[in-house]
């Protein structure tokens, strides 16, 4: 940062109506950046205009690229700021949350992702110190290359990738969270419901993006069959194979504190189908099925 | 697939408006959890609040029937959340977290302090 706190010759009019421009282009993210940092659009607000007087008062002449100085200068306020900001939160009186931001107009805010936004992931990242937490926020929200980072928080690549690596793993530990038992019921049994209408639409509504049926014949080679993948896919598999539901009978069983469907024909179990699930939604139908019956949906 | 999410906010904000404590109970998980911020300002839960419940007790004391308030379904840091106003004046801001199509986690900011972004008119 050039900032001398001297300014050495007025700046004419031309000037400092470039420099407004540019500062108006990245106020959204520089803003961005700092409630990401500070869990406050208040405290934000105040820093991005304390960013906008340094910016004023700079020899611009030198500053190669307005963009990446402005972002470093927000940055490492965030920083100093964050670092009072919590000893103030020490006496806060009951829990202490995150200033609440409408992202009604910008999902983002300002960001090219939408990590390092929502609460529970503004909390977690409450635990991070805060050099881990700005490293974490430029990389994941805001896609900065690692060179980048390290220059602003006057580091190293390696160590940088050690700081995002370490703030991940608080992060997301708690990213996936599995449902309870009883929403994962509810779910089956959702699911069961629309496998045996062949209600495409339904079905695409229970899904997480990445899931996968998988058939598995207790472990024997020849009838583990190839999983399918995809909203749409399985979608369409399983509605293709309504036919298949005729004069089964559901039977519930909980095992390893996962409910399970007991697929029964002529009294006898044929299939046992789960459902594993995760935040999104469904992310794998497991099929195990009675090796006899395999070929019947084949 | 953000629309169970909110699916579960729309449940929850449903049963508010109806001030029915079941559905109330039916749109929150069996282990919800609902942390108040009132930031020594206003009258609130100093301790989070642990079961389908007591949150639902809590929701139905805080945020519904109140005389002359609004509740609407509002974008809360990227997701669906809720506020609580009156005469446009933001009385409270809550993000939520849902496993499936319930709610799981409700964050209630009551303090003043950080309401202000949120008044309308």
């Amino acid at each position: 940062m050039t900032d001398s706190g001297v300014n050495v010759e007025p700046a004419g009019a031309d000037d400092l109506e470039a420099a407004a421009a540019i500062f108006t282009s990245v106020r959204p993210r520089l803003f961005g950046i700092a409630y990401r940092m500070l869990s406050s659009a208040t405290e934000a607000e105040d820093l991005v205009q304390d960013v906008w007087v340094r910016w004023q008062t700079t020899d611009r002449s030198v500053v190669v690229n307005p963009a990446a100085f402005l972002a470093t200068t927000t940055t490492r306020l965030a920083i100093n700021s964050l670092q009072s900001a919590r000893s103030r939160r020490e006496t806060y009186i009951g829990p202490w949350l995150p200033e609440p931001v409408d992202t009604s107009a910008d999902p983002y805010l300002g960001a090219e992702r939408g990590e390092a936004l929502e609460f529970a992931a503004l909390l977690l990242m409450e635990k991070l110190t805060p050099n881990e937490r700005a490293a974490y926020v430029l990389r994941e929200a805001f896609d900065y290359p690692y060179g980048q980072i390290a220059d602003i928080l006057q580091s190293t690549e390696p160590a940088v990738r050690q700081l995002v690596s370490r703030a991940r793993k608080s992060v997301t530990s708690e990213k996936r969270t599995p449902v309870s038992t009883a929403a994962q019921r509810e779910l089956l049994t959702t699911f069961i419901t629309a496998a045996r209408s062949g209600d495409l639409a339904a079905l695409e509504r229970l899904f997480a993006p990445d899931v996968a049926s998988v058939s598995d014949g207790n472990g024997a080679a020849k009838v583990s069959r190839r999983p399918v993948v995809g909203v749409e896919r399985v979608a369409k598999y399983l509605a293709a194979i309504t036919w298949y539901w005729e004069g089964i009978e559901v039977r519930w069983a909980d095992t390893n504190g996962q409910t399970s469907a007991l697929l029964y024909r002529d009294g006898a179990v044929e299939a046992v189908l789960t459902v594993t699930t995760s935040a999104d939604g469904i992310d794998k139908v497991l099929w195990m099925m009675n090796q006899a019956k395999i070929s019947a949906l084949s | 697939m953000l629309d169970r999410h909110d699916s579960a906010v729309r449940g929850l904000a449903d049963a508010c408006r109806l001030g029915d404590p079941t559905a109330l109970r039916t749109a929150l998980e069996a282990d919800a959890i609902a942390v108040c911020d009132g930031g020594g300002a206003v009258p609130a839960a100093l301790a989070p609040i642990h079961g389908a419940t007591d949150v639902a007790a809590l929701v139905a004391d805080l945020l519904c029937g109140r005389p002359g308030t609004e509740l609407t379904i509002e974008a809360v840091n990227g997701r669906a959340g809720l506020a609580l106003r009156r005469g446009g004046q933001a009385l409270a801001v809550i993000a939520v977290k849902s496993t499936g199509a319930r709610v799981a986690v409700l964050w209630i900011v009551l303090n003043p302090a950080k309401l202000t972004g949120w008044h309308r008119r």
